[in-house]
């Protein structure tokens, strides 16, 4: 069980956990599901009136605080887990008094939201432990899990709030002689990440198909290539290792065939379809580089990699010409490689920057675009093909492969935004900050939400004075009697 | 689509509109009932869809009328009428789009209900480029 918290989040726990005067303290992580693993949607660090107990080696929130969580979680369809902190020591671990009250807990909720897991974490001053407990009604035993912070690398402090690493183990089945040189400045443990990373790529074009490739050439472990789309004849000069005769294949099968040929230990993944109906493959993903250019599908990407604390890397690249006497002239080259760490670094929603009018035009059918373009809406050159050329798309596509690889192997800090102009030959690599209001990853969007839905019936018709579940006389029986539990258990600690 | 905002979108037009509201997340469109239309429509009431687009509220959801309202007598002359609401939606084809003007789509400003607002004068002077509805409005 994966736990994904954006380095800002960790920071806010970590800040009000660990203080000079090394008290306990606690808190609470808010968390929703995503795929196989759970994401952090809020934090609430709790302070000294919210506390029960507050001493060096012990501390308990107050119960009518852990009952207003559980309300909280039960209506928006997101699970605890209490973190609380051990300032004094250097090396995190659950003591007797934290399985007592690990039991108590997961006892009244159990009973009280059978479909509501708990998870609990101790944090030390060095290393972090996380244990779930699923929802009763799974059956599943409780799970030691791990902690991934997104963003860290902007915060470096956060990084303890991760779970340990213990690395490679002797077996792990590196093949030391084909990576021999990577090892040589990797490391060992830069190419054990990369064999145990999942990026998803969308896109299998001129440029998705040369980073895809180039991923399994350097270890990455996992693929999954994503793409609607049928390779033509005008894609020949630009996908990475096709030939006259994938002419009419999908996409993302042509690509199958490039991925064994670079390395046929990475496990392919091959998708013809659009990524926006494939959410859980990024909930899955450690990664997601998209290269698509529908503004639609990259605002939706961007928007669900958010949801589930996924870092997603956009790049993508542009060729303006003119026309000059016989043939074009070439006016401008341009490629921009963005990450995006959610809630760390920005994207274009931070700004207000949505390309909203190229998304309309995207988003249109043919009958409608025909009738904009008739009506003088809409340019009648819009559906024409854009000028591309490979020496482009593998330049753009060398920038995405080293920011995955500073973002898997950590040798350095990635840009968050590398601009490439082809004609004065000039590369240059920034940092974004994320706007507190925006949108998508601000406080009212969707950063850490995963699949938590706010409504189980959203399709059907709609009715906000329906009593909540919580409102019906059995929730209120479990709920009065786990109560009366908790306050015999809280008189004997 | 950002559920969560969508449906406090949706409660907040309930309680404003005291209409019934569908709500459907898969397609996601929205169809408000029994909207009392601006004088001159006939009949008086009639139904709104709005179809959400996928990566809401980074985008403006679409306007679609009953292609059965008339405006004084007469079907509304408006290119966008042609336009029919997209096969997701049940009964598509008795949905016309309908043009909002003037609305430069931000999420930070712009929610269901603000839309609703400028969908409403919209259709006080459905026809305004016309002269004879020019001295209606």
């Amino acid at each position: 069980m994966q736990l994904r918290v954006t380095a800002e989040q960790a920071a806010t726990l970590r800040d009000h956990l660990i203080r000079d005067d090394r008290r306990e303290r606690a808190g609470f992580l808010l968390a929703a599901e995503s795929g196989e693993g759970l994401v952090t949607a809020e934090t609430r660090p709790l302070n000294e009136d919210d506390m029960a107990v507050t001493e060096n080696t012990a501390c308990r929130p107050r119960p009518e605080v852990e009952q207003d969580v559980l309300r909280y979680c039960d209506s928006n369809d997101l699970h605890p887990v209490m973190v609380h902190s051990h300032p004094f020591t250097a090396t995190a671990g659950f003591s007797q008094r934290d399985d007592r009250i690990m039991d108590r807990m997961t006892g009244y909720v159990n009973g009280l939201y059978p479909g509501m897991g708990v998870g609990f974490v101790v944090t030390a001053t060095e290393e972090t432990v996380f244990r779930w407990f699923p929802p009763a009604d799974t059956g599943h035993e409780p799970v030691d899990g791990s902690i991934t912070v997104i963003g860290d690398w902007l915060q470096p402090d956060t990084g303890l709030f991760r779970t340990p690493d213990h690395g490679p183990g002797d077996a792990d089945g590196l093949d030391r002689d084909r990576f021999d040189r990577s090892i040589r400045c990797l490391g060992e443990d830069g190419q054990h990440r990369l064999a145990h990373t999942h990026v998803v790529v969308a896109g299998a074009g001129g440029l998705g198909s040369h980073i895809t490739e180039q991923l399994a050439r350097i270890g990455v472990g996992e693929l999954t290539a994503v793409d609607p789309d049928v390779v033509e004849p005008s894609n020949l000069p630009r996908i990475a290792g096709a030939a006259p005769h994938h002419v009419g294949r999908p996409k993302p099968d042509v690509i199958r065939e490039a991925v064994y040929r670079a390395n046929p230990d990475t496990a392919f993944t091959e998708i013809q379809g659009r990524i926006q109906d494939h959410t859980s493959r990024i909930a899955a993903a450690d990664l997601v580089v998209s290269t698509i250019d529908n503004a639609t599908a990259k605002s939706t990407l961007n928007q669900d990699c958010v949801r589930h604390l996924t870092p997603f890397v956009d790049a993508g690249s542009r060729i303006d010409t003119e026309r000059k006497g016989n043939g074009p002239e070439i006016t401008a080259i341009k490629g921009l490689m963005q990450l995006v760490a959610p809630g760390v670094t920005a994207w274009f929603d931070c700004y207000g920057r949505g390309n909203t009018e190229q998304a309309r035009i995207d988003d249109m059918t043919g009958d409608e675009l025909d009738e904009e373009i008739s009506q003088g809406y809409v340019d009648a050159d819009v559906a024409d093909s854009q000028p591309a050329i490979t020496a482009i798309n593998t330049a753009i596509a060398g920038a995405t492969l080293q920011t995955v690889l500073k973002l898997v192997t950590r040798y350095t800090a990635p840009s968050a935004l590398i601009r490439y102009d082809g004609l004065a030959d000039d590369i240059s690599g920034s940092q974004t900050i994320p706007n507190p209001s925006c949108v998508t990853c601000g406080p009212d969007g969707v950063l850490g939400l995963g699949e938590s839905a706010p409504d189980p019936e959203l399709d059907q018709s709609f009715d906000a004075d329906a009593p909540s579940p919580f409102q019906t006389a059995r929730v209120w029986k479990h709920w009065m009697d786990n109560a009366v539990l908790h306050a015999l258990h809280s008189t004997h600690d | 689509v950002h559920e969560q905002r969508l449906r406090r979108e949706v409660t907040s037009i309930k309680s404003l509109l005291t209409t019934s509201v569908n709500l459907s997340a898969n397609p996601a469109y929205v169809i408000i009932h029994d909207v009392t239309f601006p004088d001159g429509w006939h009949p008086y009431k009639g139904d709104i869809l709005l179809v959400i687009p996928e990566n809401y509220p980074a985008a403006q959801p679409l306007a679609f009328i009953q292609k059965r309202m008339q405006y004084r007598e007469e079907k509304v002359d408006h290119w966008m009428q042609r336009l029919t609401a997209p096969t997701s939606v049940p009964d598509h084809e008795s949905w016309g789009r309908w043009c909002i003007e003037d609305l430069n789509w931000n999420p930070e400003r712009h929610t269901i209900n603000s839309m609703m607002e400028l969908l409403m004068r919209s259709l006080q002077r459905p026809n305004h480029d016309q002269g004879w509805d020019r001295e209606a409005g």
